[in-house]
């Protein structure tokens, strides 16, 4: 049993890494800073729901500190840190409630990854100017989100099989 | 539950749009000046008026600005994402073009008596 969980999170580990790869050499949909599709969050939901909370904390941070090895940008992993745990933050305290509306938690999620992303672009760039991106990234967000999350609810429905 | 579902569809997507008008009803057009900083430090502050190129090269990277009565454009960066680039020409005041990577703002700013 514990060796089939440690074997599918590492299969999950790689996929999230295979996906947040690809993610980076695709072009920016908007040209705005910080907006992406968020690939990657498919599976970090898709943990949450299998194997809960802690595993798909786990996966996340694993994720996010071999991604910015991989793909070699220093300044990418403080906003990617700080994103992924406000969206995770996010994404635990609205999951008990809302484990049949996956695409909403996910939305939600996007949105905490985008403000997590702006207070520390604040604190990176010391200007307050960067907050005027908050209204179009929280729409942005959304939109990624709900995406995501019916990825994520795709995907899960084929995993039950 | 259907019916849960369609009130969060209608909640989500009220926020999206709130979120979009802000967005396209922020700033105004009439800025006077550009303010280039980096790292939370004023660097210049130039008249819109004039047409010039200004190089930015420092520790973090390098970025080539052009300022015109149009507006302003980040024309040239060596930064992995080249974001800066992408945003294009900024017209309006209050909306900074930012290169994260190299933790440059560059924004139309009013007068001396706004803002």
């Amino acid at each position: 049993m514990n060796t089939k969980r440690l074997t599918v999170l590492s299969c999950l580990l790689g996929l999230s890494l295979i996906l947040f790869t690809i993610e980076a050499q695709l072009p920016p949909l908007i040209p705005l800073p910080g907006v992406k599709l968020g690939l990657a969050n498919i599976v970090v939901l898709v943990t949450m729901v299998l194997y809960g909370k802690k595993d798909a904390f786990c996966i996340l941070i694993l994720r996010i500190l071999l991604g910015s090895i991989m793909t070699g940008s220093g300044m990418a992993i403080l906003y990617s840190l700080a994103g992924g745990i406000c969206c995770f933050i996010t994404m635990s305290v609205c999951y008990p409630r809302g484990s049949e509306r996956l695409f909403v938690v996910s939305a939600l999620g996007a949105i905490g990854h985008h403000i997590g992303q702006l207070v520390m672009a604040m604190i990176v760039l010391q200007s307050k100017g960067v907050l005027v991106y908050l209204p179009v990234l929280i729409s942005a967000g959304i939109i990624m989100g709900v995406f995501t999350g019916i990825c994520a609810q795709g995907s899960l429905k084929q995993w039950k099989k | 539950m259907k019916k849960k579902d369609f009130l969060w569809c209608v909640v989500l997507a009220v926020v999206f749009c709130i979120g979009l008008f802000i967005w396209f009803l922020w700033g105004s057009a009439g800025g006077t000046q550009v303010l280039i900083c980096q790292d939370g430090e004023e660097l210049y502050r130039f008249p819109l008026i004039v047409t010039r190129e200004i190089e930015i090269a420092g520790e973090w990277g390098r970025n080539l600005v052009r300022i015109s009565s149009e507006g302003i454009r980040v024309t040239e960066a060596d930064c992995p994402d080249g974001l800066c680039q992408k945003q294009g020409l900024v017209t309006k005041t209050g909306v900074p073009i930012v290169c994260m990577p190299h933790k440059l703002t560059v924004e139309i700013t009013g007068g001396e008596n706004e803002y």
